[in-house]
């Protein structure tokens, strides 16, 4: 599913908007779900960043989206759509926060407030991750099943694009490209992931019960 | 009190889980001397309903129940079916994936094998603590107190008590799982058990003299004896491998050695082997 993240475009116009569509592979040339592309302009933004409420939900113990991209400021809310409860917290450095056990909606959204990548947990089912990448810039998408991302409406100008991905086997740094946006924009990137290791949730033989 | 638990009832989740499986034992009898030693291989089955109720901020409570079969190629008289009720109560140390837990458990169940002499009540309880480390490494030890009672005594020797398959002991165990890849895990277990052991052989004037409790074994063979050994430490190293396809089925491979030491020289080991596939709908 492609995401949009266009906060600025009845701001700047669209009379001089350009198109970006971005290509993410992984090594072996298939294509690479769920990674960030990140436009940042060059020129500072004319007009101040809206943020808005995002969402990620908890649906059948699993974050849904898994990666959610978010411009700084934004706040977000974890509505938990299962029967049973969660906890969600993160550590990491952009965002420390902590929702005890829950059901339904917690009535405050966590707010995002600085920039990089907010890996959060369910304290009950350790096996649930996800990531929210708290974008310094406005223009972001985040690239679906076919590995295709399209940020819609850029204002004209130099750029710096750059992909994310949670198994990025390369620094972020490392992707970063320069552009000139005028109209639209085709740009590929093949990355290099590490292997998926994720705590298991698969039945251990035996267990639950045994006597 | 009723009313407080109601809210937590509603949030309770219930899991169910299919187990099918071979397990092959080297020295199945437990038999010291290798004429009396007989592999079997079995055939299991098992399905078990869990439920978990949250119990605090970072802890919950297990209920449980199970019933398993399992049907041996050749000593048909020891396939049973056996049912059971489990509990348990586990809870974090702390938040995250990294925090440390502690657990308590007990179980209860009956097993009702092809043979009297083989039917059984079993209880367990245990103790432990466990931590992971990171995505990969996770780890736990703890311990554990087993009893097994033989529903039915059937002496054949006066003086010893017919009941040869009850039993009691009392283990330290650890236990660990790697994750080498994005489905396969590797698992290492080690364990330390103190307590009674049933060995079953043909008539020997050694073991009968350590003996505590004879009866005969009909499910090994008409010439088959069995003997409740005291004070017996059974030293077991396990290892093997998992792979998951997906999250509901796990496919679990397991090769465990066996070393018994019991007075006397009445020592005996076995090697088990087992193949699993796992199915939680």
């Amino acid at each position: 599913m492609m995401r949009f993240a266009l906060l600025l475009a009845a701001a700047t116009g669209g009379a001089c908007a350009a198109d970006l569509n971005a290509i993410v592979r992984d090594a072996r040339g298939q294509p690479v779900a769920d990674a960030v592309v990140i436009a940042v302009p060059e020129a500072p933004a004319k007009a101040p960043v809206r943020p808005r409420l995002e969402e990620v939900q908890q649906i059948d113990q699993e974050f849904v989206p898994r990666v959610k991209a978010v411009v700084v400021g934004s706040p977000v809310s974890f509505p938990n759509r299962d029967s049973v409860r969660h906890h969600v917290y993160s550590f990491s450095a952009a965002k420390r926060f902590d929702l005890p056990l829950y059901v339904g909606t917690p009535a405050k959204p966590v707010l995002f407030d600085t920039p990089g990548v907010v890996t959060v947990g369910c304290n009950i089912h350790d096996w649930m991750v996800g990531y929210i990448y708290v974008s310094e810039s406005p223009y972001f998408a985040t690239t679906d099943e076919k590995g295709g991302a399209h940020i819609g409406s850029l204002p004209a100008g130099a750029y710096t694009v750059r992909v994310w991905h949670p198994q990025l086997a390369v620094s972020e740094d490392s992707t970063r490209r320069r552009v000139e946006l005028g109209a639209a924009l085709d740009l590929e990137w093949q990355v290099a992931l590490k292997p998926e290791v994720r705590i298991r949730r698969a039945p251990t033989p035996g267990r639950p019960g045994r006597y | 009190m009723l009313g407080a638990a109601l809210p937590l009832a509603a949030h309770a989740q219930w899991t169910a889980q299919y187990d099918a499986g071979l397990a092959h034992e080297r020295n199945f009898s437990r038999a010291q001397q290798g004429a009396d030693r007989i592999s079997d291989t079995a055939i299991t089955l098992r399905a078990a309903l869990d439920r978990a109720l949250p119990a605090g901020e970072s802890a919950e409570i297990t209920v449980g129940a199970e019933a398993r079969l399992a049907r041996y190629t050749r000593s048909h008289g020891a396939s049973y079916a056996a049912v059971g009720l489990n509990g348990g109560w586990r809870t974090k140390l702390g938040l995250g994936r990294t925090a440390p837990w502690i657990a308590a458990d007990a179980s209860l169940g009956f097993e009702d094998a092809g043979e009297a002499v083989r039917d059984a009540l079993r209880s367990a309880v245990s103790l432990s603590a466990g931590r992971r480390f990171d995505e990969r490494l996770t780890t736990a030890a703890g311990f554990a107190y087993d009893r097994r009672e033989q529903r039915e005594d059937l002496p054949v020797v006066p003086g010893y008590g017919g009941k040869p398959f009850s039993l009691q002991g009392r283990t330290l165990f650890a236990r660990a799982s790697y994750a080498i890849g994005e489905r396969a895990s590797l698992t290492g277990s080690a364990a330390l058990r103190t307590g009674d052991v049933e060995s079953s052989t043909r008539r020997n004037f050694a073991i009968f003299t350590a003996a505590n409790a004879i009866a005969n074994d009909p499910a090994l063979g008409a010439d088959f004896i069995a003997y409740r050994l005291p004070g017996a430490r059974t030293r077991t190293i396990g290892g093997g491998v998992t792979w998951d396809f997906g999250r509901r089925v796990a496919l679990d491979a397991t090769l465990i050695r066996e070393d018994t030491r019991v007075a006397g020289g009445l020592d005996y080991d076995n090697v088990i082997f087992g193949v699993t596939l796992a199915y939680r709908p």
